[in-house]
C-alpha cells in the first residue's frame, strides 16, 4: 500500500509539473481562443454538415488498425515499477491493473465516439445498441495491438480477426452485437495465452517514461537530445562545410544547417501558412494576420532556438571566443533577412509603400534584437517574452499592413 | 605563466561551495585537483573558467583580474564533466564549428581525431556516441581551441585503459608546451603518475595544496607502502573530520 501510495505521489508531481510549466501556453491559448471566437464567428459561416456515418466508420477503422499496428505498446508501464516489482507477486497486479485502466479508457473513448456519432452534425441513425457495438470494435483493437506488440499471433489471424469485427459496425442491430462478439471472444482466448515479451516492453516503457518525463518539463534541449539519439542516422546534403565560414560567422552558418535539418513537416507547414496568408490576405483580415503572426513568430523563433542553443551550451562549459552581442547579433541576422523578404513580398502584393516597407523592416529588426537579448538577460520569464512578443508582432503587422 | 586564486568563496543559496580557497597554478605544471562529491572541485573550475561568478577573493592571471579579461580574450580550454555539443550537428561539423569559432583551417581537425580514434564517429549526431567517445568529443573540442590553460573536469571518466594513455600523453605533451593544465579527478592512482602538484579540497576549503615530494615529506608516514596519495588524501580527510568534531 506505500508503495502505490508512493507511486501515485511521483504520477501527482508529474501532474503538477505538467501544470507548472504549461499554464501559460494553456492561458494564453484559452485568451486568444476567447478573443479570437467572436471574429472568428463573424468570419466563418458553419453549415449543419451532412455526414454519411460509413465514412465516419471508415476513418474509425483505419485510425484503429494504426493503433493495432503500431510500434509503441497500447499502454505503459512506469520503467521503476517494473524494476522493483519484476521478481514479486506485485506485477501481476500491476499489469492486470494497467488492463482494467485500458479496458476503463477503451469504454470512455467509445462513449466519446458514441456521442460524436449521434450529434446533429451527423445525419445518422445510430441506435443505442450502437454504443456497445463500439465498445467491442475498440476492445478487440485494443487487444489485437497487445498481442500484435508481444507477436503472440500472425499478422494474418490479426487481420482477419479485425476484418471481421470491422463488419459489424456496418450491420443492423442483432448482427451488429453477434459481429462484434464473436471477434471479442476470439481476441480474449488469445489474449489469455499471451507470454509477454518484457524486454521490447520495457525498453519501450523507458522510452515513453523519459520523452514524456522531458515534454512535462518543457525542456526543449532534452528534449532535442532525447529526439536525436532515437532519430536515424541521415546523410544530409547541406553541411557546415558548405559555408566556409570562420569566425562568428559560423554562427550563422550553424542556423542554417540547423534551419535545413527541421523535418519536412515544419518546411510544409510554414510553406502552407505563408502561401495561405499571401491569398487570404485581401478576403479575409483576421485569418490573414494570425497566419502572418504565426509565420512571422516561426521565423523568428528561429533565431531564438540558435541563440540560445549556443549560450546555453557557453554556461554548460563549451567555451567559445564570440562576445554576447556578437553572439545576438549573428543569430537574429537570420530572421531579420527571412522577414524582409517576407515583407517584401507582401509590400508588393498589397502595393504598400515602400518607405512603410523599410520603416517595418527596421522595427521589426529593432523588436528582434530587444527579444533576443530580453532572452538572454531574463531566461526565467522565456515564457512571458514569447507571449508578449506574439502580441507586438501582431501590433506592428496591423499598423503597417491593414 | 600562472593563475593565483586568492581566498576565493562562493555561496549558493545557502551552501558554502568555497571557503577562502587559495592556491597557484603554474605553466609547465600539471595539477591535479582531487576531493570529495561536493568538495567543491566543480565550483572552483567554475570559477576559473568564468562560468560562475565567486562572492569575495581574486583569480588573477599573471596579475591581470580574470574579471577584467573579456570572454573572447580568455585563452582557456575546458573539459567539462558532463559532454556539451551541439546535437543537431554531426561530430564532424561541430568539430569544424569549433574550427571555424577559431579561425583555424580544418586540417586541423585530423591529427586530433585520429590520436583520439574518433574516425569511424565522423558522421554520427553526438547524441548517438556512448558515453566515452562523448568523452573524446570533448578532449577534440578542447584541443582544438587557442589556450594557454587546460582545464579538465573528470576527463578520465568513460574512458578504455588504451585512452586513458592517450589522454595522459596529451596531457604532458601540453605540459611540455609550457601550458597550464589543472585535471580534477577521482582516480588518485592515476594521477599520481602525471601529476605535478595537488590541490586537496574538502568542504569547500583547501586542505593541502603541495608537489608530490612535499605532499609525501609532510606527512608522518610509517611504512613505505603508505606512499601513496590515496592514502595521504584518506590521512588529511580523517584530520579534517576530527578536527571539525
Amino acid at each position: 500500500m506505500k508503495m502505490i501510495k508512493l507511486f501515485l505521489k511521483e504520477s501527482w508531481r508529474r501532474i503538477i509539473l505538467y501544470i507548472k510549466n504549461y499554464f501559460l501556453i494553456v492561458f494564453s491559448f484559452i485568451f486568444f481562443f476567447i478573443i479570437s471566437a467572436s471574429f472568428l464567428i463573424e468570419q466563418l459561416k458553419f453549415n449543419k454538415i451532412i455526414i454519411n456515418p460509413i465514412y465516419i466508420y471508415l476513418i474509425f477503422i483505419a485510425m484503429d488498425l494504426i493503433i493495432i499496428f503500431k510500434k509503441l505498446p497500447i499502454f505503459f508501464i512506469k520503467p521503476p515499477i517494473i524494476y522493483t516489482c519484476f521478481y514479486t507477486d506485485r506485477m501481476k497486479k500491476v499489469i492486470y491493473g494497467k488492463y482494467i485502466l485500458t479496458v476503463f479508457k477503451v469504454a470512455i473513448f467509445s462513449l466519446i465516439i458514441y456521442i460524436l456519432l449521434n450529434s446533429q452534425l451527423i445525419d445518422g441513425n445510430i441506435e443505442p445498441i450502437g454504443y456497445i457495438n463500439i465498445l467491442f470494435f475498440n476492445l478487440s483493437a485494443a487487444i489485437l495491438s497487445w498481442i500484435n506488440y508481444n507477436n503472440s499471433k500472425n499478422i494474418i489471424s490479426i487481420f482477419g480477426v479485425y476484418i471481421l469485427a470491422s463488419i459489424s459496425l456496418f450491420q443492423q442491430y442483432i448482427l451488429k452485437l453477434i459481429l462484434s462478439f464473436i471477434p471479442l471472444i476470439i481476441c480474449i482466448k488469445w489474449f489469455l495465452k499471451i507470454d509477454i515479451d518484457w524486454g521490447k516492453f520495457l525498453e519501450h516503457s523507458s522510452y515513453i517514461y523519459k520523452s514524456s518525463s522531458i515534454a512535462f518539463r518543457k525542456d526543449t534541449a532534452e528534449m532535442l537530445s532525447f529526439i536525436m539519439e532515437n532519430s536515424k542516422t541521415v546523410e544530409y546534403k547541406i553541411n557546415l562545410s558548405n559555408f566556409k565560414a570562420k569566425g562568428s560567422w559560423v554562427i550563422i552558418a550553424k542556423g542554417l544547417v540547423e534551419l535545413f535539418r527541421k523535418p519536412k513537416i515544419f518546411h510544409l507547414i510554414n510553406g502552407v501558412i505563408f502561401l495561405s496568408s499571401i491569398i487570404l490576405h485581401s478576403y479575409n483580415f483576421f485569418i490573414s494576420l494570425m497566419l502572418q503572426v504565426a509565420l512571422v513568430t516561426n521565423i523568428i523563433q528561429l533565431s531564438t532556438e540558435n541563440l540560445l542553443s549556443i549560450i546555453n551550451k557557453q554556461k554548460c562549459g563549451l567555451i567559445l571566443p564570440f562576445s554576447e552581442n556578437e553572439i545576438l547579433y549573428k543569430t537574429s541576422s537570420i530572421s531579420i533577412v527571412f522577414i524582409s523578404i517576407y515583407f517584401l513580398i507582401f509590400t508588393l502584393i498589397k502595393q504598400v509603400s515602400i518607405l512603410k516597407y523599410i520603416l517595418s523592416t527596421i522595427i521589426f529588426a529593432i523588436i528582434i534584437l530587444i527579444v533576443n537579448k530580453l532572452h538572454i538577460k531574463l531566461p526565467k520569464y522565456n515564457k512571458v517574452i514569447t507571449v508578449l512578443k506574439s502580441m507586438i508582432y501582431t501590433c506592428v503587422i496591423v499598423l503597417f499592413y491593414y | 605563466m600562472n593563475i593565483s586564486v586568492i581566498n576565493v568563496s562562493k555561496t549558493y543559496e545557502t551552501v558554502k561551495a568555497l571557503k577562502n580557497v587559495s592556491f597557484q597554478l603554474n605553466s609547465g605544471e600539471i595539477t591535479a585537483l582531487i576531493g570529495s562529491n561536493g568538495a567543491g572541485k566543480t565550483t572552483i573550475i567554475k570559477c576559473l573558467t568564468k562560468l560562475t561568478n565567486f562572492d569575495e577573493g581574486n583569480i588573477y592571471i599573471d596579475d591581470i583580474d580574470i574579471n577584467k579579461i573579456k570572454n573572447e580574450n580568455y585563452k582557456i580550454s575546458y573539459i567539462p564533466d558532463a559532454p556539451v555539443y551541439f546535437e543537431q550537428l554531426t561530430v564532424l561539423e561541430n568539430l569544424q564549428f569549433i574550427c571555424s569559432a577559431y579561425k583555424k583551417d580544418y586540417s586541423e581537425i585530423s591529427p586530433i581525431i585520429e590520436e583520439l580514434q574518433l574516425q569511424e564517429y565522423l558522421s554520427f549526431f553526438p547524441d548517438k556516441l556512448s558515453k566515452g567517445n562523448k568523452k573524446k568529443l570533448m578532449i577534440a573540442f578542447a584541443l582544438l581551441k587557442d589556450f594557454d590553460i587546460l582545464i579538465a573536469d573528470e576527463p578520465f571518466d568513460g574512458l578504455d585503459p588504451v585512452l586513458v594513455k592517450i589522454f595522459k600523453n596529451i596531457l604532458l605533451k601540453q605540459k611540455k608546451m609550457g601550458k597550464i593544465v589543472l585535471v580534477s579527478t577521482h582516480l588518485l592512482d592515476l594521477a599520481q603518475t602525471f601529476c605535478d602538484k595537488y590541490v586537496i579540497l574538502n568542504n569547500g576549503k583547501v586542505l593541502k595544496e603541495a608537489s608530490k615530494e612535499k605532499l609525501f615529506d609532510s606527512m608522518d608516514l610509517v611504512d613505505k607502502k603508505d606512499y601513496t596519495v590515496e592514502n595521504i588524501y584518506l590521512k588529511l580527510l580523517e584530520k579534517d573530520y576530527m578536527r571539525d568534531k
